[in-house]
Parts: C-alpha cells; structure tokens; sequence
C-alpha cells in the first residue's frame, strides 16, 4: 500500500482513472471502496420512470409553476378583463342602460339564452309533453302541425270545443297571439298550439288532432299554456 | 439494444454502437429531445441508480427526490439541447438544484437530514458502509467524490454543476480522497 501522507492531486486522479480502467491502484483499501461505490446495478428493464415526456402536457400547472411572472400577470388580466366585460354585457342586458348595439345585443343574447335554457330543461324534464302551467290557468293544447305528422290514429276535435272547457282560454289565447306577434320567441318551444289560428296558417285544421299530445301512442289531456313561447313555436311548426 | 417498442424510427436499430452493448447515449439523447419515450427510459434506467446514490448525501429520501427531479427532467427534456455528456451534466444539475430546495424547506421547518439504517435497504451493506463514511465527510467533498466516482462526470462538468472551478474541483477531490481515506483506515465504517 503507498503511503497516503505524500498522496498528490495527480495521484488521486489517477486513482479515478484506475476505476474506470479497472487497472489495480496501490491505494487498496480506497481503491476498492470506491470501486464498490461506482459499481451500481441496473434497473430492471420493466422499470419506468415517474413520468414520461409524452405525458408531460399539463397547461395550467405550466402556467402557475414555470411561466415567467408577466405572462401570468397577462394572463389574470386577461382573466378579469372577459369577466369584466361579461359582467357589463349582461348588465346592460338586464338594466337596458348603456350604448344601443351593446344593449340590442345583450338583449338578444339572453333571448337566445332563455330559448335554449327553456328548450334543454323541457328536454330534461320532459315537460316537452307534459307542460306545467301555473296554477289557475290551464295550458292549451299541443296541435299537430305537420301534414306529415302522426296523427291520423287520433281523434278529431274541434279547436273551439276544445277551448270551451277553460273559462280564461279566450284571454289566454289573446295574451297569446299578442306575444306571437310581439317578439316571435319562444321559451318553451315544442309544448302547445295556437288556438286561434288563421285559415292560411292551417287549411286543414278542422281534420288534424288537436286535442292533446301522444307520446307512444297514448293521447294525453288537452292543457293550456299561457306561456307565449309556446305559441310562437306552434306557429313555426305550422309554417312547416 | 434495439428500442423495439419505440415508435420513432430512428432509434430502433441505432441506439447500439456495431462493437458492444453499450446504447448510444448522443442518438438517445437526441431521441428523447425529440419526444420519445422509450429513449426517455433507456435513459432514466442508465440515470436513476446513480442519481439516487447521489443524492443520498443530501437527504434521507433520494428515491423521492430522484423522482421529483425526473419529473423535471420530463417536463423540460425538449428544450435541452447537447449530447450525452451534456446531458448528464443537465440532469445532475436539476437533481441537485431539487436538493437544494429540499435542504432549504427542511431547514426552514427545522428538519434534519439524518439516514438511518431502513434508508439503505436495497443497497450492498459494503456500499451502505462506505456511503456512511462519505456522509461523514465535508457536505462538498462527499457530492464532489460522488459526482466524480457515481456520476462519472468529469472534472469540468463537475465544476459547471458545482459552480466551482475545475482546479477547486480537483482540490476538493483530492482532499476528499485523503479523507476518505483516513477514515477508512481508522475503521471508521461501521
């Protein structure tokens, strides 16, 4: 064994190069020490690693973890401003306040919204067929308006002896053909009939059903909306 | 070694030099900048073992941190550009640098960094031994003599990690070497 006291730096060096070379050092002991510390054993080939690069698509922690500070600030600015001018849309659409174009297109942006609300929880709910009037006002009937339709299995039912049974329905359906002509909207699209209609709207009115909804083949009970959507989507079913 | 299972046509059936075994790192490298996967792995399973005995110097739990560090290396891997000798000089970097964060949260709340027996498991009790002596050593001479001997980096790359200058590196090996030394031949390893 050399002796350690007159070690240079070139020998310690050289004594590196020997573990790599596997060339026999006269320093044993330290020799074989650190050969036993190089010496590492491999993984097994099944091993995989925490994560792989393919994986490695995750926005919103890049965003928080590793974007420099001004784009993270560009982006919360971003953040607030949409939220900003979101708040202030809907806020002109609610209040009518603000410049004209802005508040139009607020207002027929919740139309639309309202609409397609309306449309997904009759969807949902089913209420489609079966529509909930508010209490005290009986809804009116769904009519068949299609040519196409099926509706030759139902009965044939005068529209005015079906509105007979409901006291209010003559001013229901004012309230209602007057929303049709107002706005044309409907919140509840597919639910019931105009009562009133005109020759050109239904020719053949007298021979259609009209008295109540099937759904698989059963015929419910004639019931009133006062709703004026509702109207409005029977007159586009009968323009079909 | 033919990375069968890769998708990537360019390294299956080149990731072995035409005279041996051994991979070839720079094409692997190269592959797994590119996004490759299964270069990524072949990487990670040359890489980790070393990597863990290395950072044993600095906690307790090197195969947590080793994990935290490839997770890095994974996230970052497509902006690395260099071959293989480079890259290793990168990931030691990384690992490190989690070491370091490491050893700052732990001394913030007041946590030693001490290895007891359990932590070895998996490892040759000679190893274990002589890693008990490294320990014992300065913090810079043990990572200096680990980068140098585990890593088998070079003086250089040694020195860029450390942000030391290769002349202290060597200096520092040196002593570290004379110490180990005489530690081991006080039968200081238990």
């Amino acid at each position: 064994m050399s002796n350690f006291e007159d070690f240079s730096m070139e020998q310690s060096e050289e004594l590196i190069a020997q573990l790599k070379t596997n060339s026999p050092s006269g320093f044993t002991q330290l020799h074989s020490s650190l050969k036993l510390l190089s010496h590492v054993s491999e993984l097994s080939p099944v091993a995989m690693p925490p994560v792989l690069p393919s994986a490695v698509e995750q926005p919103i922690e890049s965003i928080t973890l590793h974007r420099p500070r001004t784009h993270r600030s560009a982006i919360t600015s971003l953040i607030v401003t949409a939220v900003l001018a979101s708040a202030s849309f809907a806020a002109a659409g609610v209040t009518g306040r603000g410049p004209a174009v802005i508040v139009d297109a607020a207002k027929k942006s919740g139309e639309i919204v309202a609409n397609v609300i309306g449309t997904v929880g009759n969807t949902l709910t089913g209420n489609s067929d079966k529509p909930s009037a508010p209490s005290g006002i009986e809804k009116k009937s769904s009519v068949p308006t299609s040519p196409n339709s099926s509706a030759p299995n139902r009965p044939s039912i005068n529209p005015q002896t079906q509105q007979s049974p409901t006291p209010s329905s003559d001013e229901n359906d004012q309230n209602a053909t007057q929303t049709d002509s107002q706005d044309g909207q409907s919140d509840h699209p597919s639910v019931t009939a105009d009562p009133s209609p005109t020759p050109n709207q239904r020719p053949s009115h007298t021979s259609l059903p009209t008295h109540g909804t099937e759904i698989g083949g059963v015929v419910l009970p004639p019931v009133t909306n006062t709703q004026s959507g509702e109207d409005s989507q029977d007159s586009e079913n009968e323009s079909d | 070694m033919h990375a069968t299972e890769n998708s990537s046509p360019g390294l299956s059936g080149t990731t072995t030099s035409a005279q041996s075994n051994e991979p070839n790192y720079d094409l692997l490298v190269e592959e797994a900048v590119r996004g490759s996967d299964t270069a990524f792995t072949i990487l990670w399973r040359h890489h980790q073992p070393r990597m863990v005995r290395y950072l044993a110097t600095f906690t307790n739990e090197p195969e947590d941190l080793c994990s935290e560090a490839w997770i890095k290396i994974a996230h970052s891997i497509k902006t690395f550009h260099g071959d293989a000798s480079a890259f290793k000089g990168w990931i030691y970097t990384i690992a490190r640098n989690c070491a370091i964060d490491l050893a700052r949260k732990k001394s913030r709340a007041g946590i030693a960094v001490e290895l007891s027996e359990e932590d070895w498991v998996g490892e040759n009790s000679s190893v274990v031994e002589i890693m008990d002596v490294i320990r014992r050593l300065p913090q810079e001479y043990a990572e200096i003599i680990l980068l140098r001997i585990v890593a088998d980096l070079d003086v250089n790359d040694v020195a860029e990690i450390t942000g030391k200058t290769p002349s202290n590196v060597r200096v520092m090996t040196h002593r570290g070497l004379k110490q180990l030394n005489e530690m081991l031949q006080a039968g200081d390893a238990k």
